[in-house]
């Protein structure tokens, strides 16, 4: 990888605005017996090796078919999977989209239906993370992660306790197939100590645990497409339960990401909500103002896959009245139905709000420095 | 051609092959060889910008109602290497909406070879079933 000349040049500790913070990239081992080096023990050795690894990843099920397995085709490499190698990563990353900050959500671990496995891959996971992504291959700062963690609570708290302070951890991630709505008390331990530890909760979709997540509302659907567009059903049962158990008033610093659900849906839902509210609120006495209040303060929603409307100025009248403080970019990289067009979707939104949008956002919430080095990423 | 490109030699480009070039070093295009028309399109997709025309070839599963379904197009349908719109060559229109469209640029075989233009040309609108 040749850095462009002017950019190689910079002064080692020249920095930039960062202007793109990039909410939702997944990154691979080359293969699952890397993940499986990291693997704490018991459950490295013996026995068990083979029942998490049969030359791959378990619980990986391929039942629906996205495009191209679910990866954009230009991103597959002679070495590995998408997303495995850093060399092109950066270049897709960094250089083709303009990203300057990228957030990991690791998907190389599947989400199990035993918490206790599934609390020793989050582990391996988030190991293998440490020591690559936000380790050997981010000398230049420009990777943060996203902690995988159990949908046991006291296992989740553990390994959150045990990344806490580190420089690149800003999140850790609830599967949204958690066993249980976010709201439920069960949960509460967790958000107690993201909050303690000036972390972001946030989900991603996942597709593998057993159960649950390849279902609509309503019984088992026939197609990807049904299960894709369905992403925000998911999330809006997750958000009215957070709201209506009152976990914004228990966490008051407690900030939310929901990731790659779109946003299109969430202002109507509001809507819905804020109407509710008036008429039945003594009924959740923790729900103590409107519901669309909590949304602005406490949550985000990063915009892939954006809605197309077929007049692309819709969705600015959809940002203007979200308010553009809930909303987030990210690519998705290198996933087949990812958002690489930095452009795309801000017809008729002011510049500001753009830049809000972009980057500014995720620097507020994530607490990230707002400038990054000037050097080309490939000179670390 | 005036202002034309030379890409390659006429036999170079096999029927249902490709070549992805850049005109003058610069411009970036696909030429195609479909049902023994030779066709060239800028290397980008009317969606949000992608190199569409490195992806796969292929054809559109598509359904005549009930339980049929078949394939159609079998290869001349391009898959954008993205999110997978659908163009159907060689027009170089998406299946779904075909006032979606790959930029046609104008192609001629002038000596043996064939000669793309840059300025982009407007195909008439086909009639796509789907
Ligand atoms: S960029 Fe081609 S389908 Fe989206």
């Amino acid at each position: 990888m040749t850095p462009p000349a002017d950019i190689a040049l910079a002064e080692p500790q020249a920095v930039v605005d960062v202007q793109i913070v990039d909410g939702d990239i997944h990154v691979n081992p080359r293969s699952g017996l890397d993940l499986a080096d990291s693997l704490p023990e018991p459950w490295l050795g013996r026995g068990y090796r083979e029942l998490l690894f049969a030359g791959g990843l378990l619980g990986t099920s391929v039942i629906f078919a996205p495009p191209n397995e679910g990866r954009r085709l230009d991103s597959f490499t002679p070495l590995g999977p998408p997303g495995s190698d850093p060399q092109v990563t950066g270049r897709q990353l960094f250089d083709e989209t303009g990203v300057d900050v990228a957030i990991i959500i690791p998907l190389a671990d599947k989400s199990l239906a035993n918490p206790e496995h599934e609390a020793a891959m989050a582990a391996a996971t988030n190991a293998w993370i440490g020591k690559t992504w936000v380790g050997a291959y981010n000398g230049h700062g420009r990777y943060k992660t996203t902690l995988r963690i159990s949908t046991d609570p006291d296992l989740a708290v553990a390994e959150i306790e045990r990344w806490a302070g580190h420089p690149h951890v800003v999140q850790i991630m609830l599967n949204p197939y958690a066993g249980g709505l976010f709201g439920e008390k069960k949960f509460w331990p967790v958000f107690e100590a993201a909050v303690r530890h000036k972390l972001v909760v946030g989900t991603h979709i996942t597709l593998q645990r057993p159960g649950p997540a390849l279902m609509s509302t309503y019984g088992p659907p026939s197609y990807y497409i049904e299960n894709h567009g369905q992403f925000p059903l998911l999330y809006s049962a997750h958000l009215t339960s957070l709201l209506c158990e009152g976990v914004f008033e228990q966490f008051p610093d407690l900030r939310f990401t929901f990731i790659e659900g779109g946003y299109g849906w969430v202002l109507p839902y509001l809507w819905r909500m804020d109407r509710h509210w008036k008429e039945l609120r003594r009924e959740a006495p923790r729900l103590k103002r409107l519901p669309s209040e909590y949304v602005r303060e406490h949550v985000s929603f990063t915009r892939q896959p954006a809605e197309e409307p077929r007049n692309p100025r819709h969705l600015a009248r959809v940002i203007d009245w979200l308010g553009p403080q809930s909303l987030e970019y990210s690519s998705d990289y290198p996933h087949w139905d990812g958002d690489y067009n930095t452009q795309f979707g801000f017809t008729g939104v002011p510049p500001e709000v753009r830049r809000q949008i972009m980057g500014g956002n995720a620097i507020d919430k994530y607490r990230l420095s707002p400038t990054r080095p000037a050097r080309h990423w490939s000179t670390f | 051609m005036r202002d034309g490109y030379v890409v390659c030699d006429v036999d170079a480009l096999a029927e249902g092959g490709r070549i992805i070039t850049r005109l003058g070093g610069q411009i970036s295009v696909g030429v195609f060889k479909i049902d023994g028309q030779v066709v060239a399109f800028r290397n980008y997709c009317p969606h949000a910008g992608a190199p569409a025309c490195e992806g796969t070839l292929g054809g559109a599963v598509v359904s005549d109602g009930g339980h049929e379904r078949h394939l159609a197009h079998d290869g001349r349908i391009l898959k954008c290497p993205w999110h997978a719109w659908e163009f159907l060559l060689p027009e170089g229109v998406t299946i779904t909406r075909p006032e979606y469209r790959l930029m046609r640029l104008p192609v001629a075989i002038e000596d043996g070879k064939v000669v793309v233009g840059s300025h982009p040309v407007r195909p008439p609108r086909p009639q796509v079933s789907a």
